[in-house]
Formats: C-alpha cells, sequence, structure tokens
C-alpha cells in the first residue's frame, strides 16, 4: 500500500487501540419559541486513542450540538439532553456534578472552537488566556505554569513567545489566534482534542498549516481528535475515521477510504459529487443535491435524507433505516441495504485526476481578446485607505485588467489581498486614490448624468453574505422591484410579472413575492440577491464571493445557476473568491492577487496545468483536496509564514518573505507583469 | 498609551478653551445688566462698570479675562461686593463635591453590582425586583424622591435628618435621592451589556476550559461587559453634578447651586462665567479620566485604528 493512514494495518491497529470516549444513543434538543428543534437524534459513536475521527455534514445537521454536548457546552436552557450516555475514562459525562466536569473539562479533554477572531477574550493577554487552564490546579506554582504555556506557544509554531506571551489578541494574526487556541487546548496534555471547525475562518495558506500542525501533535502526543468540519478536503487530508451526519442522526461511518471510495449512503454520495473540485474544468456541471435539509422541529418519520434522496422508496418515508454493517467499520444507515431492496449502483464521482489535460491545448484555448471590445478596463487602479496616524493601508496598489463582454474573469487571493476592495471601486462603491476605470471605453468617473444612471443599471453586485445583503424590513417583491422602479424599467402594473419572472429565473417562485428575508434559508436568500442585481438588465456582474458562506450542496446549486444565467442572458462576470476549485469551474480567465497587486493572470486552464508565480503555486497545493489518496501523495510546498501587514509595505516583490525563490533583488525591487505564454501573465523575476 | 493619552489632553485643552469663549460672550448678550437696581444713581452705575471694566471695548474685555483666567483669576462677583468668585467657588463646591462623589460612588458600585446580579439572575424573580427598582429610578425624578426619603426617613420613621449638612448621618438621604436615576441607569447597561457578553465565543472558551461560574463572571465577563458603563460614565458624571442644584436646595445644602441659579437671574456676569468655566473645566477632565480609563481596560482602544472612508 502506498499510504499508512489508510492501510489495513493501520486499521487493525486502530480498531485494536482503546476507546477514549463513547458516545451511546445520544439526544440532544433546543425548546425555543417556534417549538422544540430535535438537534441530535439518537447519535452513537467512539473514539480511540490516537485516532483522528471525522464528523462532517452540512449546517443544521447537528454535529456541533452532539460536540458540545460531551462537555454540555451548549447553552442549558434552552438546550437540553433526553437521553444518551457519554463514557469519557470510565465515567458517564451526563451523570457528573458540574464541578466534577469543570476538572474534565481543559484539564482531559480540549476544545478548539471555530473562530479565533471571537474565541479569545479581547481584554486579556493571550498568555495568561492559556495559563487559565491550569486555574484549578494548586499543585502548580506560578512558574511551573508560565513554563509549560511558553513551551507549549513554542510547540504550535508560535515564534518570539516572550513577546507574544504578553500581548493581547487583537494583536495577533488570525493564524496565530488559532495556534493560541490550540496551545489552550493541548497545554495540558489531553487526551482528547475536539475541534469545532478550526479552519473555516482561516484562508487556505493557514488552514494547510494548521491541519499540519494537528497531525503532527497527534502523532507525537497520541491525542486523540474529533474533527468537526463541512469541508470533505479537510476530511480526506487528515482524517482516519469519518461519520457522516445528516438531520441530526449518523448516515454513515467508516474509515475514511471507504468513506471516500466505497461510499454507501445516498448523502455522502450527493455530498461528494456536488464540491467543485481542483480538476475539473468549465465545461463540467456540479451535480447539487436538490431541496433543502429537513426542518428539525417536526424531523420526518422515516430516513432523514429521504425527501432529497433520487433513490428514495416508500419505504423511506416513513420507517427510520436500520444501521447496516457493510464490514467491520463500516456501518451505513440506509433502506437500500436491505436484504429485499433493489440493488441499486450509486453514481459515484469519478477519482481526483491530478494531471488532467495537456499544457499545450489549454494555450492554444481561443480567447475573446482580439475579437471582442473589452467592457470593463481598469487602469492603474488605486485605493488606499488612511489608518490612525501616517499610516496608510494600500488595499488595491496599482491593478490593471480587462473584463470582456461574456466571459467570467475568477479573481483569487487570501482575505485581505484587496480582491473585494478592487470589486467596490469598479462597481463605483467606493473612489480609487489614482488610476482610472473605462466602461465600454468610457471614463466612470467623468460620466454625465444619464450616463451614471445607466452605468449604476447595467454594472451590478451579488454580495457575500446572503444574511445581512437584504434589507429584513423589505418584501421580496420590494428588494427586486426596487430597482426597477428607480430605472424606469417597470410600471406598477407589470412590474409584478417581471418580478416573477425573474424569480422564476432564479429557482422561486410567485408565492415567495409577499415574504421576509429572514424567512428563507441561506441558498435562497441569495437567490433572492441574484435576482435583485438582475432585475435591471444588467451587463456586468461583480460576484462577491457568492457561495462562500452556503453549504457545498447548495453551492453547487448558485453556482450552475450563474452558470445557466450567464449563457442564457449573456452576462458578464467579475467572480471574486478565495477558493480556487470554484473560480476554476466558472471562470474563462482567472487573476491571482496578493497584497493589492495581481501577480498572475491567465486563462484558467493554462493557470492551474501551468501555474509560474510562486504564490500562485502555493495557493494550488494548500488546497485540500476532497480524495484521500490523492492528498497523501501530494507534492507539498513548505509553506513560510502568513501574509504581512499591508500598512506601509516594503520596495520589494511583496510575497519576498514567503517566496522560496527569493532573491536580493526581490527585496529590493518590485516585479513587473511581464507575458509568459500567450495571455499568462506572472509578476516575478524568477519566472520567464 | 502615552501618545493616546497626549492627544486626550491636547483635545481637552481645546475644548476647554472654546467653552470660555462661547460662554463669555454669550453672557454678554442675555438681556439685562448687572447694575440695574433701583437703588442706584446712574453716576454710582457707571463708577462701577468702569470699575469692572465694562467701559472698554468687548474684544479687549475678553483678553484681559483671558488673561486673568490663565493665572487662575476669575475676577470679583458684581452681586457680593468684596468676595472674589474664587472664594465662593473654593467655600461652597467643597459641599457640592462631597455630595456629588459619595452619589456617583452609590450609583456607580450599586448600578454595577444590581446589573450583574440582575443579568445572572436573568428571568427569575431576583431579576424581576432589579428591574423594577431600574425602572422606578429612571421614572421617578429627583426631587420627588428626595421628598420622599426626607418623609420616609426623616418625618415618619425619624431615622435620619431631614436637611442640613452638618456629619455623616446627614449625608444619606440626599446623596441617595441624587445618586438613584444613575445607579438605575447604570444598572440597566449593565444587564443588558452582561447578557450581551455571555453569548460571546469566548465565554464558550473560558467554559471549555473547566474554569468555575466565578471565574469566568469575574475575569471574562464583567470585564468585558463593563465597557458600554465606562463609556456612560462622562456624562453621568455631569448628569449627577448638576443635579446636585436641585436637590442642595431641597435638603438646604450650603453647595454652589445655589449661588449659580443666583447669578444668573442677577446678570452676575463675572460669577456665571467664572462657575461655568469650573463645572466645564470639571467635566472636561471627568471625561479625560474616562477616556484613558477606557484606553487601560480595553487594550484595543490604544491603537485605534478607524480606517478613513471615501
Amino acid at each position: 500500500m502506498l499510504w499508512t493512514r489508510g492501510s489495513e494495518a493501520a486499521k487493525d491497529k486502530l480498531i485494536m487501540s482503546e476507546k477514549v470516549l463513547e458516545v451511546k444513543n445520544l439526544t440532544y434538543s433546543f425548546n425555543t419559541y417556534g417549538g422544540t428543534v430535535k438537534a441530535v437524534r439518537d447519535v452513537s459513536f467512539s473514539v480511540n486513542r490516537g485516532e483522528i475521527l471525522g464528523i462532517v455534514g452540512e449546517s443544521g445537521c447537528g454535529k456541533s450540538v452532539t460536540a458540545q454536548s460531551i462537555l454540555r457546552l451548549n447553552p442549558e436552557p434552552p438546550g437540553f439532553s433526553s437521553g444518551g450516555e457519554i463514557i469519557f475514562n470510565g465515567h458517564d459525562l451526563m451523570k457528573l456534578s458540574i464541578k466534577e466536569l469543570r476538572r474534565v473539562r481543559g484539564q482531559e479533554i480540549g476544545f478548539i472552537f471555530q473562530d479565533p477572531m471571537t474565541s479569545l477574550n479581547p481584554t486579556m493577554k493571550v498568555g495568561d488566556q492559556i495559563a487559565e487552564v491550569f486555574h484549578s490546579r494548586r499543585d502548580l506554582k506560578r512558574h511551573e505554569i508560565r513554563e509549560k504555556v511558553i513551551e507549549m506557544m513554542k510547540h504550535v509554531g508560535i515564534s518570539d513567545v516572550e513577546k507574544r506571551y504578553n500581548q493581547y489578541p487583537h494583536e495577533l494574526s488570525g493564524g496565530m489566534k488559532q495556534r493560541i487556541m490550540i496551545a489552550m487546548a493541548l497545554v495540558s496534555r489531553p487526551s482528547l482534542i475536539i475541534c469545532d471547525e478550526p479552519t473555516t475562518s482561516l484562508d487556505v495558506t493557514i488552514e494547510a498549516q494548521i491541519l499540519d500542525l494537528l497531525l503532527e501533535l497527534r502523532n507525537e502526543l497520541d491525542t486523540a481528535i474529533i474533527m468537526i468540519t463541512h469541508d470533505l478536503g479537510v476530511i480526506a487530508k487528515i482524517c482516519d475515521r469519518v461519520l457522516v451526519m445528516y438531520g441530526g442522526k449518523i448516515v454513515e461511518e467508516g474509515m475514511v477510504d471507504e468513506i471516500f471510495y466505497e461510499t454507501a449512503h445516498p448523502y455522502t454520495n450527493g455530498l461528494l459529487n456536488s464540491i467543485a473540485r481542483l480538476d475539473m474544468d468549465k465545461n463540467s456541471v456540479l451535480t447539487p443535491i436538490e431541496g433543502t435539509p429537513p426542518d428539525l422541529f417536526s424531523p420526518p418519520a422515516g430516513c432523514p435524507f429521504a425527501a432529497r434522496c433520487e433513490y428514495c422508496m416508500d419505504v423511506c418515508n416513513f420507517f427510520p433505516p436500520k444501521t447496516y454493517s457493510l464490514v467491520d467499520s463500516h456501518m451505513v444507515s440506509c433502506h437500500l441495504k436491505h436484504e429485499y431492496a433493489p440493488e441499486v449502483e450509486l453514481k459515484k464521482p469519478r477519482r481526483h485526476n491530478a494531471e488532467a489535460g495537456s499544457k499545450q491545448a489549454y494555450y492554444s484555448e481561443p480567447v475573446r481578446e482580439h475579437k471582442e471590445q473589452a467592457l470593463i478596463t481598469v487602469e492603474g487602479i488605486k485605493r488606499y485607505f488612511k489608518v490612525s496616524g501616517r499610516a496608510v493601508l494600500k488595499a488595491v496598489d496599482g491593478v490593471s485588467l480587462k473584463v470582456y463582454k461574456g466571459e467570467t474573469l475568477g479573481l483569487v487571493g487570501e482575505s485581505g489581498c484587496g480582491k473585494s476592495t478592487l470589486g467596490r471601486t469598479i462597481t463605483r462603491l467606493l473612489n480609487p486614490t489614482e488610476g482610472r476605470i473605462l466602461y465600454k471605453d468610457k471614463e466612470i468617473h467623468s460620466l454625465s448624468g444619464e450616463e451614471e444612471n445607466i452605468f449604476h443599471q447595467k454594472v451590478q453586485m451579488i454580495f457575500q453574505n446572503p444574511y445581512s445583503s437584504l434589507n429584513p424590513r423589505m418584501t421580496v417583491k420590494e428588494i427586486v422591484g426596487e430597482g426597477m422602479l428607480l430605472h424606469g424599467l417597470a410600471t406598477d402594473a407589470i412590474q409584478d410579472d417581471k418580478i416573477e419572472e425573474l424569480l422564476n429565473r432564479v429557482g422561486l417562485g410567485k408565492e415567495h413575492m409577499s415574504r421576509f428575508s429572514h424567512e428563507f434559508s441561506g441558498g435562497q436568500r441569495q437567490r433572492i440577491g441574484i435576482a435583485r442585481a438582475l432585475s435591471v438588465n444588467p451587463e456586468f456582474i461583480v460576484c462577491d464571493e457568492p457561495v462562500s458562506a452556503l453549504d457545498v450542496s447548495i453551492q453547487a446549486q448558485v453556482i450552475n445557476m450563474l452558470k445557466k444565467l450567464q449563457e442564457d442572458m449573456g452576462l458578464t462576470y467579475l467572480f471574486i473568491a478565495h477558493d480556487l476549485s470554484v473560480v476554476r469551474y466558472i471562470s474563462d480567465r482567472i487573476a491571482v492577487m496578493y497584497m493589492g497587486h495581481i501577480v498572475e493572470e491567465a486563462p484558467t486552464e493554462a493557470l492551474f496545468i501551468d501555474p509560474q508565480h510562486p504564490y500562485t503555486k502555493l495557493l494550488l497545493s494548500a488546497i485540500p483536496v476532497a480524495d484521500p489518496e490523492v492528498t497523501r501523495n501530494k507534492k507539498r510546498i513548505e509553506i513560510r509564514g502568513e501574509v504581512p501587514s499591508p500598512i506601509n509595505p516594503g520596495p520589494g516583490c511583496l510575497f519576498a518573505d514567503r517566496c522560496p525563490l527569493a532573491t536580493d533583488r526581490c527585496f529590493k525591487e518590485r516585479p513587473e507583469q511581464k507575458m509568459v505564454e500567450n495571455h499568462h501573465y506572472v509578476a516575478c523575476f524568477q519566472v520567464g | 498609551m502615552l501618545k493616546y493619552v497626549l492627544k486626550r489632553v491636547l483635545a481637552a485643552l481645546i475644548t476647554l478653551f472654546v467653552l470660555v469663549s462661547v460662554v463669555f460672550f454669550m453672557v454678554r448678550v442675555m438681556p439685562g445688566e448687572p447694575f440695574t437696581s433701583a437703588k442706584l444713581t446712574p453716576a454710582v452705575a457707571a463708577n462701577m462698570e468702569k470699575y469692572y471694566g465694562f467701559d472698554k471695548p468687548l474684544p479687549v474685555q475678553y483678553v484681559q479675562y483671558i488673561g486673568k483666567l490663565l493665572q487662575g483669576d476669575f475676577g470679583y462677583s458684581m452681586k457680593y461686593t468684596n468676595r472674589t468668585v474664587n472664594d465662593i467657588i473654593g467655600e461652597t463646591f467643597p459641599f457640592s463635591a462631597d455630595l456629588g462623589i459619595r452619589a456617583l460612588v452609590i450609583a456607580i458600585s450599586f448600578g454595577l453590582v444590581l446589573g450583574i446580579i440582575s443579568a445572572l439572575n436573568r428571568g427569575n424573580k431576583i431579576d424581576f425586583i432589579c428591574v423594577i427598582i431600574a425602572i422606578i429610578g429612571t421614572s421617578v425624578p429627583d426631587f420627588i424622591m428626595g421628598a420622599f426619603l426626607q418623609y420616609f426617613f426623616g418625618i415618619k420613621w425619624g431615622l435620619l435628618p431631614i436637611a442640613q449638612y452638618k456629619g455623616f448621618e446627614y449625608t444619606i438621604l440626599p446623596s441617595v435621592a441624587l445618586a438613584f436615576f444613575t445607579l438605575a441607569s447604570v444598572s440597566r447597561i449593565m444587564r443588558s451589556s452582561m447578557l450581551e457578553v455571555v453569548g460571546q465565543d469566548y465565554i464558550k472558551t473560558a467554559k471549555a476550559k473547566g474554569l468555575s461560574d466565578l471565574r469566568i463572571v469575574g475575569r471574562h465577563q464583567i470585564r468585558n461587559a463593563i465597557m458600554p458603563v465606562i463609556t456612560m460614565l462622562g456624562p453621568t458624571v455631569a448628569a449627577v453634578l448638576t443635579g446636585t442644584f436641585v436637590i442642595e436646595s431641597i435638603y438646604a445644602i450650603p453647595g454652589m447651586g445655589k449661588y449659580y441659579v443666583e447669578s444668573v437671574s442677577t446678570n452676575d456676569y463675572s460669577m456665571i462665567l467664572g462657575m461655568t468655566v469650573f463645572y466645564g473645566a470639571f467635566l472636561i477632565i471627568c471625561n479625560l479620566i474616562v477616556d484613558i480609563l477606557y484606553g487601560i481596560v480595553d487594550p484595543r482602544v490604544r491603537i485605534a485604528t478607524p480606517v478613513e472612508d471615501s
């Protein structure tokens, strides 16, 4: 076998090793004004010593509630458990007094939360926050605690520890904060740590570092880890065993390779099919799971997935499926495994192909440039922000690009690289500090009143957060119709028909018109946001991370819809995202941004097959691929450091600090963009 | 931190200067003049005006006034002849300040405790009682509260003296009456702030660390929840100190309030100016202290980075 993690030997070892934690028949609910939410229903699983157990599922599937109920961290009330046992070190945690439980919390079970930005107390030094874990330990002296903290901080890769110890959370970067959280969870050497989406709010390069760190720590300290995530790439990268949760239940459980390669539950299969993948080009189609997750106020009597399952039988709607054991480690709750059920072959995703396509083919692909007029031309745009005192934050620092009619230009980069600022500057939500933006060869800042109206009609934006970008006091009809009336595109009389047509286009209906945005799910809200943008017949839409707040099965629905709308209505997109796989799937060309500069710009396939800039290579290597075997064999680029502060940057190449190829020249001069192949531009001295 | 403090001090000085200038000219456009008593013959009045320097042009008077002010001299009162404004302030302010500080201490300490207790008992009887106290405190004006306290504690039960200011037991009723409104608002703000903080992720982190409830509340919750209370302390100090005027007259306390009110009705220019500037300076210093305190409690303020937008 090529890998150790998935091997039979490793599997045997895991099964033989002792159980650290055993959860039996856990049921957990919340009382709300609307009724009782049955968040977790009869869940049983166990974790072995030194094992990384992944719990994967979409939002609302009960994975976080399960994890938090282990340490009774859910707010009670309204939360309450109605049965089950949680056996840890021979004790049932459910039966411990709160005082006894406190000795387990932090001491024997560590917890890492999702968002390091909000999970640290802003008014306390980070070192003291870690040291607090030992607060109840009377046997340790002050300096002993400090030594332990400092040792663990070094262990999790924090440099300059003595200085960091006395810093406050706001003085640290996101990745550094998450390291502090990890140090906090590990400092007492617990036998189990529970990570609740520990990398979801981090950038991919930082995510890769944190995941590597967790793997390393597991190997050194033999700590068991429960890894909760919605990201199958993270699961493939570090987990040994996986639980798939849906609608408050475990639907499938198995070793990581079993889950990915011998997928047995239609939901797991659907998830694997719906993710946008790095090896997926623009011509392939994502297969979303249609519909939305079940309402847990009154969970379905039968299988929770029945309503969305393409293999659904009558029995699925009425009787919950039994759990069938396929091999000793692989279990699935699905009626299809019943002996009388028909033999069904799930439509499995094809295996990940790391070397898809030939380099030559992609460069010879036609590019629109010569045929078409550029719809949007950006020339040397700079956008600075004043920060306190004399400091200047150079969010966008000299960007030039063109967007041609009918194409999608993908704009990728990590948080803080200036991609959203650029998008907002192009739509005139922000004014540039310097530079010109042309819309059909006309400077957008010197448009006449009439032309300006047309510009604001033809250029629209779809926002990232569907929860905060819709006015909660307006009905869908008002939200979608506002722009039409403003631009005189509809009178009151025909407005309803137009809105209905738009809603139909985005997969909603007439019946939704009089509702308010809070009545919709995240995916539906994003559809409303898209309908709003479409309502004024735009030509050009800036999509600012339109799917990053959505679950994968819903993401696929929205992306497919955006693609279809583009074909039907001849739209042009600037698609901003941090997720390279989504961008590959939708873009014709891609620009990679780093600290306010475009470091590489190329036709999509060329960028993936033949990346040139070290930063692009780094990004590509950091993305967790949802295929365990590929991840294990993947060539890894060592990732150094984090994105530096964009306030008063140095004179050289901005990536030089983290670049493996950097020479003296890179620190002194800033490289210009140059063409390395047809339509492929790179800003790097070491390339070409 | 030092830079932050210096910036605040400079801002405070500018505010004070603006205050002095505005009040100086506003006093002069008030209807009436200081020497209009029927007993004064025009010749005497003119003489007095000359004595106080009113015969000179206004800008000159202004410059002279600022010059004296820089030496800490507020000039002579026009009503109480031969007494300087400095004297009167020196004599009466200690009473007002004593009353104000007592009230503030009561208001803040009891207000915080009430708010914390209320939040920790959210939804049960104790919370209900605390909320009722807060509602009474914010809706009953202080002169009514003062009279109530006098009636029950002074007259009906005879526990405490009704009026005057001659020892500790005399101070209790007026300072409680003065404190009540502020106490109520502090407790309301603290309660809602505590409830907001309890839902924060870092409280969950603290719980997951295995800390006791006492420590979570003490180290993590209160310190973060207290921010909004500190923010309102500046205006609160102003409210309490201006509130002393009413309470002083109800309890016959020889404080500054009486003189201040009187000086306005008699157009005693130097007195109005002096006392306004004095109070103004006092409040500005209070606000300055609050700002600095805020910087100490919340480390983020020290390097505040407001991003400027177009």
